[in-house]
Formats: C-alpha cells, sequence, structure tokens
C-alpha cells in the first residue's frame, strides 16, 4: 500500500500541472482564434495554395497542409491541420492518389461534411487528368510506393499552372458564388502571368533537350517529358523503397556510361546515397524545391518553376549563362506570400 | 485458497443467463428498448440510405428500399480487405529459473482479417476477426459509424475496443512494444473491447487545439484476454446479464493536443472506465459474490517533435492509471471448506507507464518504455517492466522488431527476461485514420 500511496502523491503531481497547463494553452487558443470572415480554404500542397490565393485574392484566407521541403509521401500532421480542416470551406488537393498517406484520415477525423468527396467544397485539382507512368498493375511487388492512376507529381509540369488556376477558380465559384467577378478578375491577371512564365521556361526547355539526368524520385518526369530531358535512371530501386548496394553500384555504371551531369533530388531524399554517388562519379548532386516555399527562392509556384529551370540549365548546360535577377516587384516572377 | 487477478473472465455471454432473474428481466428490457430507441430514433431521423434488396417482395415479407446496386454474384462493392500477420520469434529466460519457462519460441502470434465499407454517405462499418496462436478465429470489432449528425461528431455502435487513454485503442500488433504496458494489460486487461455505442466529438479551441470528448455505453466491459487464462481456478469476473440502466458499463475521454511551436505537439487526456456492477464467480467452488463494482481512472501526456524534411522525431508520454474498488477476489476454502466463499479486495491499484521513442529517419525507431503497477490481488506488491526496442520499417507494409523485455514481480521466484524478434506484415487495405 505504501508504493500505491506513493504513486497516487505521484499522480497528483502529474495531474494537477498537467490539467494546469491544458486549462491555459486551451485559453490561449481561444485568445488566438482567428476570424472567419474570409473564405476558409485549405490545399494539401502550397502550390495549391499559392494558386488559390492569387485567385482568391482577398476573399479567402487560405492554409496548406504540408511544408515545401517535406516529403509529399509522408507529411506530417499537426493539431493544426484537423482545425484548419474542420473549419474549411473549400478543400483542394492534386489527386492522382498523391496525397493518399495523409488526407483521408485526415477528413475522416475531422468529420467536417462540406468536404467530403462529391460535395463542391471537395475540389480534386487534376482529377481526370491524363497521367504519365500508369502502372500496369498495382501490385507492391513492382514497387512501394504505387500510384495507380500514375506519376502524381505533375504540379512540377510547366503545364499544370493554368489547370491549377482554373480547377481552382471552378472550386472557389462552386462554394463562394458571390465572389465569382472577383474571381474571374484575379484569375484573368494570373493567366497572362502564367503565359509568360511559361514562354520563358520554354526557352530554357528548348535548349535543355536531350540533356542527361539521374532523379532520386520520379518527381521530375513530368517537366522531362515536357523539354525532352533524358531521365537516365532513378536513385531509388523502385517507388518508395531505398536503393540497395546493387543498384547503386549499378547507377554508378550507368552515370559514367551516359554522361549525366546531374542527380536530382528534393530536399527529403538529398540523402547518404546520393553522396555515394556523387563522391564516385562525376556527377553533382542538384537539390531542387518540389514544392513551394522548398528553397528561399520559390516563394511562389512561378518563382519555383523559375528557379527549377535555371539550376536545371546551370546543372545541364555547360555554356549557360544565368539571367540577372530580376527586379523588386517584378510581377512576372511571382508574387511572394 | 485461490488468488486469480482482477477482472479476468469466461467470455461475458456465458454468465448472462445465470444472472437474469425472471422477475427483473422484464423490466431491464424495458429500459433496454428505451436505450436502443434513442439510438433508434437518431438512424430514423438520418437521411434516407438504401440497400440493396429485391424490387418486389409478395405481401407479408420483408421489404427494403432498393436502387438496384448490386445483384447476388456482382463484386463492385466489395469491401476494402486487409490482413495483418504478426509473428514473434523470442528467447525467454523465465521466473521459474533452469526448471521454469526458459528457451526459444517462435509463432505466429496473431492473425488479422479486416474488411471496412461504406454503407452510404453517411456510415460505414468494419470488421476486425483474430486469430491467435493459429487458434479459430474471433470477431475483436465489429461496428458502425455513424456520421450523418453534422459536424465533428460521430456514432459508433457494435463491439469495438474503448476509448480509454492512448493505446487501448490499437490492436496489440500496433503498439510500439511487443506487449501492452503492464500497467494497462494489469488494470485494463491485454485488450478491452465491448458491445455497446459511443458518440465521439471534437471542437477547435483557437487554430492550434483541437480538443475531443467521447463518451460509451457498454453491456459489458469486463475485460477480453489474450492468451490462455480460462483454465485458471478461482474466482473470476463475469457481468450479469440483463442489467438496468444504471448497470451499464461506461467510458469517457477528454483529450486535447495543441502545438507547442511549429514541431512541437503535446497531448493531454483523462479517461474514465466505469464497471458499476459486475460479479465474481467460482465455478469450481460454486461460489459467487455479486454487487461489486470497480473504476479505472486514467491521465496521460505526450510531447512529440518531427522534424519535417528529415522525418526525424522524437515522443516522450506518460499514462498514470487507478483502479478502484471491488479489484481482486480469491476463494476461501480452508476457513470452511464445506462453505467456501469468496472473499472480495475493496482496495486501489494504481500504476504508470512511461516512454520515449525516437525516429531515427522515415524507416528506424528506437525507444525504451517504462511501466509500473501495483498488483491488484496484493497492492502491497507491485511488479515492474522494462522494454528497449528497434523497429525497421522495410516498407508501409513491412515491419521488424528486435526488442528486449524485463519483467519483474515481487514475490514472484525470478524475474522474466525475454528477446525477441517481432515481423508484422500487412496485405491489402490498412488505416487507422486518427488516434488521439
Amino acid at each position: 500500500m505504501q508504493t500505491s500511496t506513493t504513486l497516487r502523491a505521484f499522480a497528483v503531481q502529474i495531474c494537477a500541472p498537467l490539467i494546469a497547463l491544458a486549462a491555459t494553452l486551451c485559453a490561449s487558443g481561444f485568445a488566438h482564434a482567428a476570424p472567419l470572415e474570409r473564405l476558409q480554404v485549405i490545399a494539401t500542397i502550397p502550390d495549391l495554395a499559392d494558386v488559390a490565393r492569387r485567385i482568391g485574392g482577398d476573399r479567402v484566407d487560405v492554409r496548406t497542409l504540408a511544408k515545401g521541403n517535406e516529403n509529399i509521401h509522408r507529411v506530417a500532421l499537426r493539431p493544426s491541420s484537423l482545425v484548419a480542416v474542420g473549419r474549411a470551406e473549400l478543400f483542394l488537393q492534386v489527386g492522382l492518389s498523391l496525397e493518399h498517406a495523409f488526407v483521408p484520415g485526415l477528413l475522416e477525423a475531422a468529420r467536417n461534411n462540406r468536404l467530403q468527396p462529391g460535395k463542391p467544397g471537395f475540389v480534386t485539382v487534376f482529377e481526370g487528368f491524363e497521367a504519365i507512368e500508369v502502372p500496369e498493375d498495382s501490385s507492391r511487388r513492382d514497387a512501394a510506393d504505387v500510384h495507380p492512376m500514375g506519376n502524381p507529381h505533375v504540379t512540377l509540369s510547366p503545364d499544370a499552372g493554368e489547370r491549377m488556376a482554373s480547377r481552382i477558380l471552378e472550386g472557389l465559384i462552386g462554394v463562394d458564388p458571390k465572389g465569382a467577378d472577383v474571381y474571374r478578375a484575379n484569375h484573368g491577371k494570373y493567366v497572362v502571368e502564367l503565359k509568360a512564365a511559361r514562354a520563358r521556361w520554354a526557352k530554357i526547355g528548348k535548349r535543355l533537350e536531350g540533356a542527361k539526368l539521374v532523379t532520386y524520385h520520379r518527381e521530375f518526369s513530368y517537366l522531362a517529358r515536357a523539354w525532352g530531358i533524358a531521365i537516365v535512371a532513378q536513385v531509388e530501386s523502385r517507388p518508395g523503397v531505398p536503393p540497395t548496394p546493387g543498384h547503386l553500384a549499378d547507377l554508378v555504371k550507368r552515370i559514367e556510361q551516359e554522361g549525366v551531369r546531374a542527380i536530382a533530388t528534393a530536399h527529403w531524399s538529398n540523402d547518404r546515397s546520393v553522396r555515394f554517388l556523387v563522391e564516385r562519379t562525376d556527377a553533382v548532386a542538384l537539390e531542387l524545391p518540389t514544392m513551394v516555399g522548398a528553397s528561399a527562392r520559390a516563394t511562389s509556384w512561378i518563382a519555383m518553376m523559375d528557379e527549377i529551370h535555371e539550376r536545371l540549365a546551370a546543372a545541364l548546360l555547360p555554356d549557360w549563362e544565368p539571367t540577372p535577377e530580376p527586379a523588386d516587384g517584378d510581377v512576372v516572377r511571382g508574387t511572394p506570400r | 485458497m485461490h488468488l486469480r487477478l482482477a477482472l479476468r473472465s469466461p467470455s461475458p455471454s456465458a454468465s448472462a443467463s445465470a444472472s437474469a432473474s425472471a422477475s427483473g428481466a422484464p423490466r431491464r428490457a424495458g429500459y433496454l428498448a428505451v436505450s436502443l430507441f434513442g439510438v433508434g430514433a437518431v438512424f430514423a431521423s438520418a437521411p434516407a440510405a438504401h440497400a440493396q434488396g429485391p424490387a418486389f417482395q409478395s405481401p407479408g415479407m420483408p421489404s427494403r428500399p432498393t436502387l438496384g446496386q448490386t445483384t447476388r454474384f456482382s463484386n463492385e462493392s466489395n469491401p476494402a480487405l486487409g490482413f495483418v500477420i504478426d509473428s514473434v520469434a523470442d528467447w525467454r529466460d523465465g521466473p521459474g529459473g533452469d526448471d521454469g519457462d526458459d528457451g526459444f519460441d517462435f509463432s505466429v502470434r496473431l492473425l488479422e482479417f479486416n474488411a471496412a465499407a461504406y454503407l452510404d454517405p453517411n456510415a460505414w462499418a468494419y470488421v476486425v476477426f483474430v486469430s491467435e496462436d493459429l487458434e479459430a478465429p474471433e470477431v475483436e470489432e465489429a461496428a458502425i459509424e455513424f456520421l450523418g449528425f453534422g459536424d465533428r461528431t460521430s456514432l459508433k455502435v457494435g463491439r469495438f475496443f474503448v476509448d480509454f487513454g492512448k493505446q487501448m485503442q490499437q490492436h496489440i500488433e500496433e503498439l510500439r512494444t511487443v506487449e501492452r504496458p503492464l500497467v494497462l494489460r494489469t488494470l485494463l486487461g491485454d485488450e478491452l473491447g465491448g458491445a455497446g455505442a459511443q458518440v465521439d466529438w471534437w471542437t477547435p479551441l483557437g487554430d492550434k487545439t483541437p480538443l475531443r470528448a467521447s463518451l460509451g455505453v457498454f453491456g459489458s466491459l469486463i475485460s477480453d484476454e489474450h492468451g490462455d487464462e480460462e483454465g485458471e481456478a478461482g474466482p473470476a469476473a463475469e457481468s450479469p446479464g440483463l442489467k438496468d440502466i444504471d448497470e451499464l458499463s461506461i467510458t469517457a475521454r477528454i483529450t486535447a493536443m495543441t502545438e507547442l511551436t511549429d514541431n512541437q505537439t503535446a497531448q493531454f487526456g483523462v479517461s474514465a472506465r466505469i464497471i458499476p456492477e459486475f460479479e465474481f464467480h467460482d465455478e469450481e467452488a460454486d461460489v459467487e459474490a455479486q454487487g461489486l463494482s470497480n473504476n479505472v481512472l486514467g491521465a496521460d501526456i505526450t510531447w512529440g517533435w518531427v522534424d519535417a524534411a528529415t522525418s526525424r522525431e522524437a515522443t516522450v508520454g506518460i499514462e498514470w492509471l487507478m483502479l478502484t474498488g471491488d479489484i481482486a477476489a480469491e476463494t476461501d476454502d480452508v476457513t470452511d471448506p464445506l462453505n467456501p466463499v469468496i472473499a472480495v479486495s475493496d482496495d486501489d491499484a494504481s500504476g504508470f507507464y512511461a516512454f520515449a521513442d525516437v525516429g531515427l529517419n522515415r524507416r528506424n525507431n528506437v525507444g525504451v518504455q517504462y511501466s509500473q503497477v501495483d498488483l491488484p490481488e496484493n497492492t502491497a506488491l507491485e511488479a515492474r517492466e522494462w522494454d528497449l526496442y528497434w523497429t525497421h520499417h522495410f516498407t508501409e507494409f513491412r515491419r521488424l522488431r528486435l526488442g528486449v523485455s524485463h519483467l519483474d514481480v515481487d514475490e514472484a521466484p525470478g524475474d522474466d527476461l525475454r528477446v525477441y524478434l517481432q515481423f508484422t506484415a500487412y496485405m491489402g487495405s490498412h488505416s487507422h485514420g486518427w488516434n488521439w
């Protein structure tokens, strides 16, 4: 019984501060509650959030679930994610099962009926999109990270901007028809910027045609396809499966045989296997942003794509000369958040 | 004299007929009808849902609304299916010394089959069958969750694991350690499932703090044990059959989690499990003690840190529990061998577990866990357990764990040391959503 008494005293010492702390935090939470006058929009990734902010303007309050430097296949959700989804009126996801690791469970926990699939508040931006790299079957024999509908990293396509913009415009009007005029006007301005950016990237892309690249994951497949860049191999032995020693040995040979100049990685995947390859070949590690916010420069989707194109060119083209940084306020480069 | 840990029992249904008196049954049935009516009314007020059924029924036969979405042989609407294989290879140095439980073993500890599907836009259902040590499978969970009330509220009806603390909702193969923490399996049971209904609701407190509350009502929450305890002699806890409404078992939990910083989260929770009416029954001695009750109260606090870019993470937590009331019993067949009686211990037993888990990267975790608890049959004694483990996730569907577990019980003839390899494989669909 003495032990029990000791434990009881311990419990009092633990529980009392716990309850006090909980009360303090709850009170703090109430104190910082955000006003909800604006349309509450949740985007799974910062790229969608950036476009939603551009089109929604002052009528929307946009939050994002994933951070720019995260592995989209393993997003660390937070309590604020649940709160935000619980309050949201519009939910934007890429689709193509890109977010299948975290969206279904989050929606289930949030129990926000406005955001259930099939409701106007649930928008899959790339629904119906004809993806590339569609697996012949969805057996996990072929990969651990299986996307039955094809490669979902479509937001890194230079053509993704207009698709995102048009679907987000539809989504915003669907839940907030009163703002339709504002949304359409913002959309029109944004599309002009997108077209200018697309032309800028095409100039670089034309020079990149035929260049050879190794990527860690299949994130840059759409971009490579758009400009004719040859992706020689992936560092992952299969999507979602880290490289085996044998695969790395093969990669060293292929990089040397093919004359690959760069290994494109994301922040999360720039790991020791990449260092292994860099140390044994002439290729350089090229850590590129894969989502808005992944680098200091990638403050918008357009700015991110600018950075990707220019750094690819610098790494793959021996005679590349970077263009000077734009002057402040150059909206063609995208609007910082 | 027989001594037995509290709340280990045969299945509750075994005692149902023994406790329902003929005179009390109609009144209790009335209470139950009122309870069920409430639940039924909720469902009836929901938007209409349609299930498959024949388009025409002869007069007098039961009919259901039909949209013709399926036939006897169609498989378009089949549920998602999943299987889990949990196998353990271990070496134990048991408490019996050289003559005791020493040596190696390998077991397919658990086979789990689960199926889940939406029934209509407002409800989904799931069922989990489990076979332990390759024995006949049992229904571990089978429940329907209704989501049609509006935002942030759900009602679960059926048999399911209760909402208590941080670990009792989880199946054993999902835990950080090979076994449930000592304090949980001693005071609540290896797994605590019950047939009943549970309302779950959450609300935001500011931008970064969701608070969740649940209230469950169950016919019985007498623990179902993993492992074979039924052969043990002595009194076993049993639930009476039909009950007054105030004799139904109850669970409740309130928990809140909040972001301390951008990459740190804290969670606090308090839980309760109340059994207002049960009995101890010694089948061998043919004696019983009725009108008993006990409660378990718990409090938990967990802190987590995660580096989103690298998937490195760290989590520490502690959960404390106290069992109060009629917590244990023994059959006294020595004082008067012709008239044995059950002596019930009205006492408190408490304990806790604490853990630290470090995610080195997205595939490897290491951790340590310590648990300590008063023994309900003699609260002057206690037991302690240490766990050390390394878990490697080959992929999302294949996991290997190497662990060491050490159990030390006061006045036991020796300690129990266990070194194990646990290999768990997931086939098909498997997901738990948020467990908080």
